[in-house]
């Protein structure tokens, strides 16, 4: 394209100047982001019918998870959100060094998040509280148990999706760390930090939404 | 975009978020009745606006992102008030305690009556 020789190296030939390519970047991430809340709030449609049509069940289930480890992990997937944060203002303002440490710092506190949920998925295979023909209730008794059953169906389900997200996650951040280690990311062109920085806080919503859905129904 | 830093803000937003996070854990912990449930639904949607504002930069975007957010925000909203509206007004036996069904049909709840005695396949009346 001539009438853009000399335009940056890192403007497609598509867009008219690089204010229009980031703009029409952020727009594609938020239009992927909307389907990524129809693909969850079916989900918390349905935890909301069944919490509400056995809540007596919900309510027991509930109080078998570890609401310690849940706020912990909490506390641990919102200090990643600012690290990651961090990463796009330090892009922003032309921090290289920065910018490498903080996406590695936001795939470290990811790590421990995951491996914590991992110790809590083995506590509750240990107590039989998988769903399946190894599903046994010993708790508070007559309840009706498929019911309780479910809740740990969703409970699986649910974090079990937000689980494989930030394993995508994992990735989309180790290829930033590879591309910023190349010099790829300048104050001019940082939109890849950005539009990842954008996926990484919509995992951290649905994780604050999970966390007193499933953890805190109720511990009085 | 201008390139000035937002540290500070960060910061504030993070300290809000752990505070939060404490305060829907105190609250789970008493006796709140029926307003547990809304009260720990606001302190999420108080979070998730502030991460969507500021950590998000939704405050700082151009209208059509806005625009894109906020509908997400609509169709969620649409989808659990028409499912709501259903679910929530059909006079089913899902909602009674086990003891209540009990009362209405004995036996019920152990199969007694044709095997229909897990919640999955509840009572009919």
């Amino acid at each position: 394209m001539s009438a853009h020789a000399d335009s940056p190296p890192f403007l497609r030939h598509q867009f008219d100047d690089v204010l229009q390519q980031r703009t029409s970047a952020a727009l594609g991430m938020w239009a992927f982001l909307l389907t990524e809340v129809m693909f969850f709030g079916g989900l918390f449609t349905a935890y909301t019918v069944y919490r509400y049509w056995y809540y007596p069940e919900w309510d027991q289930a509930s109080r078998q998870l570890d609401v310690y480890l849940g706020a912990f992990n909490t506390f641990v997937l919102l200090t990643s959100s600012l690290t990651m944060a961090f990463a796009v203002d330090s892009a922003a303002t032309g921090k290289q060094k920065a910018l490498r440490r903080n996406i590695l710092l936001t795939l470290f506190f990811g790590i421990v998040f995951v491996g914590i949920k991992g110790i809590e998925y083995t506590t509750k295979w240990e107590h039989h509280l998988v769903p399946g023909s190894h599903f046994e209730w010993h708790g508070m008794s007559g309840l009706r148990v498929p019911a309780i059953e479910l809740f740990y169906v969703f409970y699986f389900i649910m974090t079990g999706l937000h689980a494989f997200h930030m394993l995508i996650g994992f990735g989309l951040l180790f290829t930033l760390w590879i591309q910023a280690r190349m010099g790829k990311f300048s104050p001019e062109y940082y939109t890849p930090v950005e539009m990842i920085g954008l996926y990484w806080h919509f995992v951290d919503i649905i994780w604050v939404f999970l966390f007193p859905l499933l953890y805190l129904m109720d511990r009085s | 975009m201008e390139h000035h830093s937002h540290v500070k803000s960060y910061l504030t937003v993070y300290a809000i978020l752990l505070v939060l996070v404490v305060l829907t854990v105190a609250v789970s912990l008493v006796k709140a009745g029926a307003l547990a449930f809304p009260i720990a639904m606001s302190i999420a949607s108080i979070k998730a606006l502030l991460i969507v504002l500021i950590f998000m930069h939704v405050k700082d975007e151009t209208p059509m992102v806005q625009l894109y957010a906020f509908v997400g925000v609509v169709w969620l909203g649409l989808f659990f008030a028409f499912t709501l509206a259903d679910y929530m007004t059909r006079n089913n036996t899902n909602t009674l305690l086990p003891i209540q069904i009990e009362a209405m049909e004995p036996g019920v709840l152990h199969g007694e009556h044709g095997g229909h005695g897990d919640a999955t396949a509840p009572a009919h009346h």
